[in-house]
């Protein structure tokens, strides 16, 4: 019988994690020996699996209950099988003793808020204010916690300040920088990092099992460590409009100008704005890498075929501070071009134009 | 000025005292320490001694609690059988210092000092002021009270008193920001007295004019007290 | 799951659980009740996370079996199906949906797995016993007034329910602080050393709502960390709040001696008319009780001025003035069942007893103003 739980992708749905064995591990210890902090702060790039392990925390501690127990999948775990009934329940969102805060969709404007609201933080308190429904811990997991307003910190705050027993926060934050001090020095710091390449490869390999071994490599590079990201980018078709991008730029300073029209043309064009967005925030990365790789900062390798010789021509020929000065140049040219609806073809001529005259130098 | 004619009914708050819910920093980190030695103590009498409101009160309800010691005043000691008091093994004495000094306590307290040595039992002592500045007329209870180790709680420093002002929230049930806690942390005087009349005085603001905890109202609350004195 | 149920039973089912049932929800899962058919008949689940409501109706089964569906939809449907109406309810026949049919009417509405769906542990709870629903409907529309709304102090956000060492009652208190109610009831067989439980608002607003004409009896169960109400075929489970109630007893005054009592209607019309005056944010109203009157009055520097006058029996000397807001004089005199309502006064700053002449369970504690 068909029934299909509302929501079967993302971190909630995903069993398995890979790469973050440190972090798990000073997780379980912690809960082993009784010692569980009010808070905890994950942080790291998106895209790495953060979410996936504030979800393993929870589940860890929701299926044990406030006395400890035996920890599920052995020492040293925090894998849960992904038919157990508890992990259902957190999938569709019906666990009394869980919630989730994130940004929400206003329900006068139908749009995604731009923050997390103060009375989103307010139901939280109520929530621990109320005995649990299953008898052991409560759980509130914040996603992007930078995005709350500071109305919204403010009242998280006082939670954190003398927070009921056996309630736990999980943060999730890819800019703690932005939290206030005050909420980072309550929480105990997990930081996450990139994934190994093998990793990432390994994540992207179970999350999209039709991808081929070239694909999955060269996606992996482009997102450089964050699978989150990969599988975004394959969603795009970013590895191909990378790879199209590279072929334009690869003569530079020469350029196909009928090929630069074409592109501005098919980007301009009125339903094309998710795959324009995609172009520049794509353009804007191959000029990091290309800075990055220049300077040495990073071990380079082709996230398509050619990249790292591309890079190499152009750095050398080129200072390194006129590639770091375009980047932000186009970051700012996009970004304008965002405010004031500038003529999506006009932008690309003008990228093109910068990169021309940076390249002859 | 009031923010609301309203009174309220005047509801305890509750109170948790336990050695973990003490706070320790350096300003009271010694007397803890000795409190949590016991009963490797070099004598059977400890004197421990701070200004009002350092928390003498609540090591001492601790430290009871721990060692099943009964916990006097200075007139439950004059009306109390001595010899039984003894027996119990243990016993504390608040405002330890007036009472040695007084006529009518310092022969008990000698009494039952010495019994206490005797039987093997221990004796704490609170007051505000050191032993020696005690005005001990009866010789010999001087000479033993002096030789007794005595250490002392200071007053509190900033730190501490935010925390123990977010522990007072805490055992109010309310929940307040740092930014709360340390704006009057900054405006009380150095005491755990202070601070207990500071959130008592803004909890009942707020449950008057039944609004939350916030810094304008702290202000306020505070802008009233001043006028009040 | 294949059944057949009778509309008016099933509806009034619906109409039980879909109440918990928030109208906007994020969460798929908690817009859709439960429906669970075995050889009992037919169970109904709906819940917020906060409380859950399980209501079984006698039907004919002819396939076990259950799943999840939209409650709204499905309260709206049967609602909108004739009186009298024969329902088939069929989950199995169309893939993952929950086929209605009844007469000429077909709908198959789309349904989430039963796997899913939130569980209210109620785990274990050792003490239960069992009560008149008259009792429990007395002693929630007497106490829900004060119940503090303020969510700064959410130890008050409930009614605190407890068997206290000192009387053979269950008695339940509620307060916001600046009044408190305090209600008694005999003590059912089973209750006494029960644990002290806060029993939040909202659960105590739907078990009132159940309770509807009072007959009957209500078996409580509760734990330290959740109470279920039975009535008949209906269960509602709740988490309780997580939170210390004060020492009430110390607020309820035992020496105020002078004794004022009012005919309550006449007082209360009183009070209404003069507080039209007073200024809308405090609402004060000053009583001045002299020998056999007391006069009620009002300022507002904007509005002017009112009084009016309502004959008392007092049993004090002299003159006693004491300000209250008019508002909380009109809930609790809105709570008294007598004729009478007894003032139980000491002076103009302390607290002031009320209590209904006609029910010695009945206990209010209000704080005066300062007028």
């Amino acid at each position: 019988m068909a029934e299909q739980s509302v929501q079967a992708t993302g971190p909630v749905a995903t069993a398995t994690l890979i790469g973050h064995e440190a972090a798990e591990l000073a997780f379980l210890e912690t809960a082993a020996a009784h010692r569980m902090p009010h808070a905890w702060l994950l942080s790291g790039p998106r895209g790495i699996g953060k979410m996936t392990l504030a979800y393993r925390m929870a589940r860890c501690l929701l299926s044990r209950g406030v006395a400890g127990g035996d920890l599920f999948g052995g020492p040293g775990s925090l894998q849960m099988p992904p038919e157990s009934d508890l992990f259902r329940r957190i999938l569709a969102g019906g666990h009394g003793d869980l919630r989730l805060i994130e940004r929400i969709v206003n329900p006068t404007t139908k749009k995604l808020r731009t923050e997390i609201a103060v009375d989103q933080i307010r139901g939280l308190s109520r929530f621990f204010s109320l005995t649990g429904a299953e008898g052991g811990w409560r759980i509130a997991i914040i996603d992007g916690a930078e995005e709350m307003n500071p109305n919204a910190a403010n009242a998280l705050l006082k939670l954190l300040e003398e927070p009921p027993e056996h309630c736990l926060l999980l943060l999730v934050s890819h800019g703690p920088g932005r939290l206030l001090p005050t909420i980072r020095s309550r929480c105990r710091q997990l930081i996450l990092r990139p994934l190994k390449e093998a990793d990432a490869i390994a994540v992207l390999a179970q999350q999209l099992p039709d991808l081929d071994q070239h694909e999955c490599l060269g996606l992996v590079r482009l997102a450089e460590g964050s699978p989150g990201r990969a599988v975004a980018m394959a969603a795009e078709g970013g590895l191909q409009t990378y790879g199209e991008l590279l072929a334009l730029v690869g003569d530079l300073p020469e350029l196909d100008y009928a090929a630069v029209h074409a592109l501005g043309d098919r980007l301009a064009r009125a339903n094309n704005e998710g795959a324009y967005r995609v172009w520049v925030d794509l353009l804007r990365l191959w000029l990091s890498r290309l800075a990055r790789g220049g300077a040495g900062l990073d071990q380079m390798s082709d996230a398509v075929t050619g990249e790292v010789a591309l890079a190499s021509r152009l750095t050398m020929a080129v200072g390194l501070d006129r590639w770091v000065e375009l980047w932000e140049k186009i970051g700012a040219l996009a970004m304008r071009a965002e405010r004031v609806n500038l003529d999506r073809k006009q932008v690309v001529l003008n990228v093109f134009m910068a990169l021309q005259s940076t390249a002859r130098h | 000025m009031n923010m609301t004619d309203q009174m309220i009914l005047d509801l305890p708050a509750r109170k948790t005292q336990g050695r973990a819910d003490f706070l320790i920093t350096d300003s009271n980190a010694d007397a803890v320490a000795w409190l949590d030695r016991w009963p490797d103590w070099p004598g059977h009498a400890l004197c421990l001694y701070g200004p009002e409101g350092s928390g003498k009160s609540h090591l001492l309800h601790w430290w009871c609690a721990q060692t099943n010691a009964r916990r006097l005043t200075p007139a439950q000691l004059l009306d109390a059988d001595v010899t039984e008091l003894a027996a119990l093994g243990a016993v504390a004495l608040d405002n330890a210092g007036p009472a040695a000094g007084s006529k009518a306590a310092a022969e008990p307290l000698l009494h039952l000092y010495n019994l206490l040595r005797e039987q093997g039992g221990y004796l704490l002592l609170a007051a505000r002021q050191p032993p020696r500045q005690w005005q001990v007329s009866l010789p010999d209870l001087r000479s033993r009270l002096l030789a007794a180790p005595a250490v002392g709680i200071q007053a509190p420093d900033d730190r501490l008193l935010v925390a123990v002002m977010a522990k007072m929230f805490a055992d109010r049930q309310v929940r307040v920001g740092p930014n709360v806690l340390s704006y009057l942390a900054t405006r009380i005087e150095r005491s755990f007295a202070a601070a207990e009349t500071a959130v008592m005085k803004l909890d009942r603001t707020s449950l008057s004019g039944r609004r939350p905890i916030t810094v304008p109202l702290a202000r306020m609350a505070m802008a009233a007290e001043e006028k009040n004195d | 799951m294949q059944l057949t149920i009778e509309r008016s039973a099933f509806l009034r089912a619906l109409g039980h659980v879909q109440n918990v049932v928030e109208r906007r929800n994020t969460i798929p899962i908690l817009s859709n009740v439960q429906l669970v058919a075995n050889e009992a008949g037919l169970s109904l689940t709906a819940t917020d996370l906060d409380l859950a409501i399980v209501e079984t109706v006698a039907c004919e089964v002819r396939r076990p079996g259950g799943t999840t569906a939209p409650a709204h939809v499905l309260h709206d449907i049967v609602r909108k199906l004739p009186d009298g109406a024969q329902i088939e309810l069929d989950y199995g026949a169309e893939a993952g949906r929950l086929v209605v049919r009844a007469a000429r009417s077909k709908f198959a509405l789309s349904c989430l797995p039963r796997e899913d769906f939130p569980v209210m542990a109620d785990g274990d709870l050792p003490y239960h016993f069992v009560l008149p629903a008259a009792d429990l409907r007395r002693l929630i529309e007497k106490t829900r007034f004060a119940i503090s709304t303020e969510e700064t102090r959410y130890y008050l956000n409930g009614i605190y329910l407890h068997a206290p060492e000192d009387a053979p009652v269950l008695r339940g208190v509620a307060t916001d602080g600046h009044r408190l109610a305090h209600i008694e009831i005999s003590l059912p067989e089973g209750a006494g050393g029960m644990p002290g439980v806060i029993m939040p608002r909202k659960a105590a607003l739907e078990v009132h709502k159940l309770i509807e004409d009072g007959e009957g009896v209500i078996e409580i169960a509760l734990s330290d960390s959740k109470i279920r109400f039975s009535l008949g075929d209906i269960v509602l489970t709740s988490k309780l709040i997580d939170g210390t109630f004060p020492d009430y007893q110390r607020v309820i005054p035992s020496g105020n001696d002078k004794l004022m009592e009012v005919d309550c209607k006449s007082f209360a019309a009183a009070v209404d008319r003069v507080a039209t005056i007073s200024s809308e944010k405090s609402r004060a109203v000053k009583l001045t009780v002299n020998g056999s009157t007391v006069v009620l009055s009002a300022n507002s520097p904007e509005q002017g001025s009112g009084t009016d006058e309502v004959p008392v029996n007092f049993n004090g000397e002299g003159v006693l003035e004491i300000g209250f807001n008019a508002r909380y004089l009109l809930d609790i005199t809105g709570q008294i069942d007598g004729e009478n309502a007894c003032f139980d006064l000491s002076d103009g700053a302390s607290p002031t007893i009320v209590r209904d002449a006609a029910d010695p369970g009945a206990l209010y504690v209000l704080m005066p103003m300062r007028v």
